[in-house]
């Protein structure tokens, strides 16, 4: 029984035996190796062109995408800060014009020094979503932020609704820009005064 | 692999290290590398040199993208080469939508006389006759005979059996075969 041209094609222990001992496949099997020799020495295809220049482009565009989607989500996610900034402020002056009417001009200085207050947590703020679209930052370091913001903004709201004291929003307002001072990179911190 | 295959040359660990922080001269010296041999797995695979010149822009788009990926488990070039042969292969299945050998066509009339002559010897064009073969039979012998994959690793590119390379390849053969023999037997024919 001869090797098949399977078994002539990719030879096994028992087929490299057989060949010593059969004279018509070993004659097959010299055969293919000539071919298979022929194959071996075919010329090197050679590009028609150096494509290096394309592909680098290609690939810096491609990383510039991907970075410019990063930044598109990050500055998402400060748009609806904002949002949610401005929701908290529509609340406050709410809360506020409700309070001023029904108490009459109560205590004054202390709502004075509330709304200066919410102004520069307000300015802060700006200030770090321009610099956090310059800069690369640290993932991690905004959705942190964001949650602990999120806490804060919501104990105020409530703050709000509960209609509490000047006082305890006045210590909210200035724990949440802290936070936000925080997290500015130490050598660009702003300095915040009062107006 | 055949043995002056570009693909035989070997990447410093170093080379690959700057590759993978990101240093495009290590992508470039890699390139250069490994460009030609690309290019021609490429084009004994696709048959066209637009095709084979944009598998090369995109397996080596690849390349630099995974580089991290690679795990100094076998060696790198090997590793670009297999890139390089699924993104070839991926072109032409699309292209050609490749008729792959059912399993139930196994069953094939062998033919004992395919290996009986060297009828390669009067073969002027190599290249050229290749690339008469039909695509999934080209493919396969090219991994087979020209860049060294077994049938296993044939298999896997293909996501088929053993035994579909197995029969591809031997169809492969007695296809050149009677190309070969056509080819011969036009040129002793042909008027001076």
């Amino acid at each position: 029984m001869h090797l098949t041209n399977e078994q002539l094609l990719e030879l096994n222990k028992e087929s490299r035996e057989h060949l010593i001992q059969c004279d018509n496949c070993s004659i097959r099997a010299k055969n293919l190796s000539a071919m298979r020799g022929k194959l071996q020495n075919l010329a090197e295809q050679k590009p028609m062109s150096d494509n290096w220049q394309h592909i680098k482009a290609s690939y810096q565009h491609q990383n510039y995408d991907q970075q410019m989607n990063l930044v598109n989500k990050k500055t998402t996610f400060w748009r609806n800060m904002t949002v949610a900034m401005a929701a908290s402020l529509v609340l406050f002056m709410a809360g506020q014009n409700y309070f001023l009417n029904s108490h009459h001009q109560q205590n004054f200085e202390q709502t004075a020094e509330l709304t200066r207050l919410i102004e520069s947590n307000n300015i802060i703020q700006s200030l770090l979503v321009a610099q956090f679209e310059g800069n690369s930052v640290d993932a991690m370091k905004v959705v942190n932020l964001q949650i602990e913001l999120d806490i804060i903004d919501k104990t105020l709201q409530q703050a709000y609704l509960k209609n509490i004291s000047d006082k305890e929003k006045t210590v909210l307002w200035q724990q949440r820009q802290a936070l936000i001072q925080s997290s500015f990179t130490a050598d660009k911190q702003p300095k915040i005064m009062k107006i | 692999m055949r043995k002056n295959s570009g693909f035989n040359q070997i990447v410093s660990k170093d080379l690959i290290l700057l590759a993978q922080q990101g240093d495009i001269d290590a992508f470039e010296k890699i390139y250069r590398l490994f460009a030609d041999a690309s290019y021609a797995l490429a084009f004994r695979i696709c048959s066209q040199h637009s095709v084979a010149e944009d598998v090369v822009h995109d397996a080596f788009i690849k390349i630099m993208n995974n580089v991290n990926k690679f795990r100094n488990d076998g060696s790198f070039s090997g590793w670009c080469r297999r890139i390089v042969t699924y993104e070839a292969l991926d072109r032409l299945k699309k292209s050609h939508r490749v008729h792959l050998v059912n399993e139930d066509d196994l069953i094939d009339g062998e033919e004992l006389e395919l290996f009986q002559q060297d009828w390669l010897d009067a073969v002027i064009d190599l290249d050229k006759l290749l690339q008469q073969l039909s695509p999934n039979y080209r493919a396969v012998f090219i991994l087979h005979e020209l860049e060294g994959y077994n049938h296993k690793e044939i298999a896997q590119f293909f996501e088929k059996s053993e035994s579909f390379s197995k029969v591809t390849l031997n169809r492969a053969y007695a296809s050149l075969k009677k190309i070969a023999l056509k080819t011969t037997q036009e040129l002793q024919y042909a008027p001076n």
